[in-house]
């Protein structure tokens, strides 16, 4: 194999360079990272915090008037410490501190330096918390540590570097298993992911290979696809019978671990076993040849596996839905319906919402709601009841109404964590949410048709009547536990004894004309009782169209909308 | 006092003592902290506290629906003390909310001492 020039020592300016490498590495991955926040706030930010701590740092590495190492690691941690942002930038500033407490003293860094330099990044990294969890950037840095200071003889850098980068890298696949939330949410830690990427940067630095950077956007396209994993298409495994003593297994790995990744070379004076993920599986396997004579060849694709996987994964969801449909309607009351509409399948852009009642649902589903998560006053659906939706939905465009006030942030902070374009329209009530279904427009730009859609909420009058549950004082309104409340727009407007004379309260303030009422009654309410309440309407106005639905959803006798 | 929350078939009450509990957990996941402080101190040491007293270092107010936090802790030396009082604030609000459903009104942070690690020569 064709070596380059073989790097033994990082003076000043090669320093440089790799904190250059690894911040435009941080920057093409940013977003990815944020992708993956999931630990310990979900917040869809780790990428961004770790890139403008870094960047700092760089910032302040430039103003070093120095080429000594000892200066400029000091100088990345001091701008790292001021410009720290977040968990994982502060847990970033102090592995840098770390980096250069190895290096006082120091004009150029050596392979002792720089393990020194990982060791001392990853043990003062751990100091700075009480309770240290697995699974994050910590672990990632500690194995990558435990790696270099094993490779005491390895005094080509970029070996060493490669080397390195490869433990943590397996380190990185592991956090799932170590952090339930992270496996939960089917993801790596963003901030190990982050740690390995600044590595990675830095070899790429370091060696000069700066085309990296395009060749790195081009990937995470591929990535945001498919699995990270799938940058190589082809498992490759076979056995070697070795032909002549004194195979050098460090050799063969060397040679050929530029065809892939995921590579184990294993085995003793007889056979050797090797594995990689490459897109060249004859090149590997006529390299094979040359050590000796083969057996037990296993090539698999990749990326067939991966599409097997999802089309089975398809139709299991098909099957479930088969079933839902089977079963009778009562089963509405199941987690998640799915609508049976192909023609809504065809759209672009895919709707969900929080709803609770059986007639409520029917009504959502007829104008065009794909997706239904059981939710609703005291009921709220987690952020990953969300996720979850969204990631069956068809659609790469997706739209979410919360319907509650207390669902609108979870609804939120999934839509930060998925990568497909989601728009929240906060809506407040069912009403709303019917009212913004009319002025659906497939072809709006998501932004476009949130904006419409909220200016139509504003017209929608909401009246909401529900029962109290504890004694309290709200608004000005005493009010007793049991008492029927009447609230307007998320806000109690009418207190009272009998729901009749809550509604006739509040139509008597809150009326302004409108020509559109309707009716949906809950638990606990009859059709008899919504005629009442037309009555009421049609007094006020004799040109109303008043309507009346059984929704059939708990807690709320009625909901009336006005528009 | 307890915090109430009202749901479909009665009431959930929560102690301040639960509250405090994890609060403290939660902040001790935070990276930047490595110990509470006791919220009795008159003295001005700040003792490092262990994990059976933590939630000594919390003091958790609750008055009405309002939840109020205090937290007095120790950072580690080196550390950006204001982001990593930041990340506390934000860790432990979202803690509150997601495991035990209280929305926190406030939290503030009194940092009563900073550790230097036995790394740092």
């Amino acid at each position: 194999m064709a070596q380059n020039e073989e790097i033994k020592v990082i003076n000043g300016e090669a320093f440089k360079n790799m904190c250059y490498g690894a911040l435009n590495r941080l920057e093409d991955q940013q977003s990815y990272i944020d992708s993956l926040n999931v630990f310990p706030v979900p917040d869809g930010d780790t990428g961004t915090n770790m890139l403008l701590t870094f960047k700092e740092a760089v910032e302040n590495l430039d103003k070093a008037k120095s080429e000594r190492i000892d200066r400029l690691t000091q100088a990345l941690s001091k701008g790292a410490l001021m410009g720290a942002r977040g968990n994982s930038g502060v847990i970033l500033s102090q592995l840098l501190r770390g980096f250069s407490e190895a290096n006082k003293n120091n004009r150029v860094m050596r392979n002792d330096d720089l393990i020194n330099s990982l060791s001392k990044a990853s043990k003062i990294a751990y100091q700075g918390v009480l309770k240290p969890v697995e699974g994050t950037i910590l672990t990632v840095a500690r194995k990558a540590a435990r790696r270099a200071e094993k490779l005491e003889d390895e005094k080509n850098i970029e070996v060493f570097l490669e080397k390195v980068i490869e433990t943590a890298h397996k380190a990185l696949n592991k956090t799932p298993d170590q952090l339930p939330q992270l496996k939960e949410a089917g993801v790596v830690d963003a901030g190990g992911q982050g740690y390995l990427t600044i590595l990675e940067g830095m070899k790429a630095g370091l060696t000069g290979k700066v085309e990296v950077r395009e060749e790195v956007k081009e990937k995470r396209e591929i990535k945001e696809e498919v699995a990270e994993e799938l940058k190589y298409g082809y498992c490759t495994q076979t056995l070697i019978n070795v032909k002549e003593q004194n195979v050098n297994i460090d050799e063969i790995k060397n040679d050929i671990e530029q065809f892939g990744d995921s590579l184990m070379v294993v085995g003793d004076d007889d056979i050797i076993k090797v594995h990689i993920h490459t897109n060249h599986p004859g090149i590997i396997l006529e390299y094979a040849l040359k050590t000796g004579s083969l057996r037990d060849i296993k090539i698999d694709n990749m990326r067939m596996q991966n599409a097997e996987m999802r089309k089975k994964h398809e139709e299991e969801q098909k099957e479930d839905f088969e079933q839902l449909k089977d079963e009778s309607t009562e089963d509405y009351e199941e987690k998640l319906i799915k609508s049976a509409k192909s023609e809504q399948l065809d759209r672009k852009v895919g709707i969900i919402a929080v709803a609770k009642g059986k007639g409520i649902k029917n009504i959502l589903m007829e104008l065009g709601v794909d997706l239904i998560i059981d939710g609703g006053q005291s009921m709220n659906p987690s952020i990953n009841d969300f996720v979850e939706a969204v990631e069956q939905m068809e659609q790469e465009k997706v739209i979410i109404f919360p319907n509650n006030k207390n669902i609108i942030s979870a609804a939120q902070q999934a839509s930060s964590l998925s990568d497909k374009e989601i728009k929240v329209v906060e809506t407040k009530a069912i009403p709303e949410a019917i009212a913004a279904l009319l002025v659906f427009n497939d072809n709006k730009e998501l932004d476009e048709l949130r904006s419409s859609m909220e200016e139509e909420i504003s017209y929608v009058k909401t009246i909401e009547i529900t029962n109290a549950v504890k004694d309290s004082k709200v608004n000005g309104f005493e009010i007793n536990e049991d008492d029927v409340i009447g609230i307007v727009n998320g806000d109690i407007r009418a207190v009272g004894n009998s729901e009749i004379e809550v509604i006739s309260d509040l139509i008597d303030e809150v009326w302004e004309d409108e020509d559109l009422i309707t009716i949906y009654y809950g638990d606990g309410a009859s059709q008899q009782d919504a005629e009442e309440i037309k009555k009421k309407f049609q007094a006020k106005s004799k040109e109303a169209e008043v309507e009346i639905y059984k929704g059939g959803q708990p807690l709320y006798p009625y909901i009336i909308s006005m528009e | 006092m307890v915090k109430e929350i009202n749901t479909e078939y009665g009431k959930i009450l929560i102690a301040e003592e639960v509250i405090e509990t994890i609060a403290g957990l939660s902040a001790m996941e935070c990276y930047g902290l490595v110990g509470m402080s006791s919220k009795n101190m008159q003295d001005g040491i700040a003792d490092l506290l262990g994990w059976d007293n933590l939630s000594k270092g919390v003091s958790v107010e609750i008055e009405e629906d309002a939840v109020n936090i205090i937290l007095n802790i120790v950072v580690e030396y080196g550390t950006n003390i204001h982001e990593v009082a930041n990340n506390i604030i934000e860790r432990v609000k979202y803690t509150l909310k997601n495991r035990v459903g209280i929305e926190v009104e406030s939290i503030e942070i009194n940092v009563q001492g900073v550790r230097i690690g036995n790394g740092t020569e």
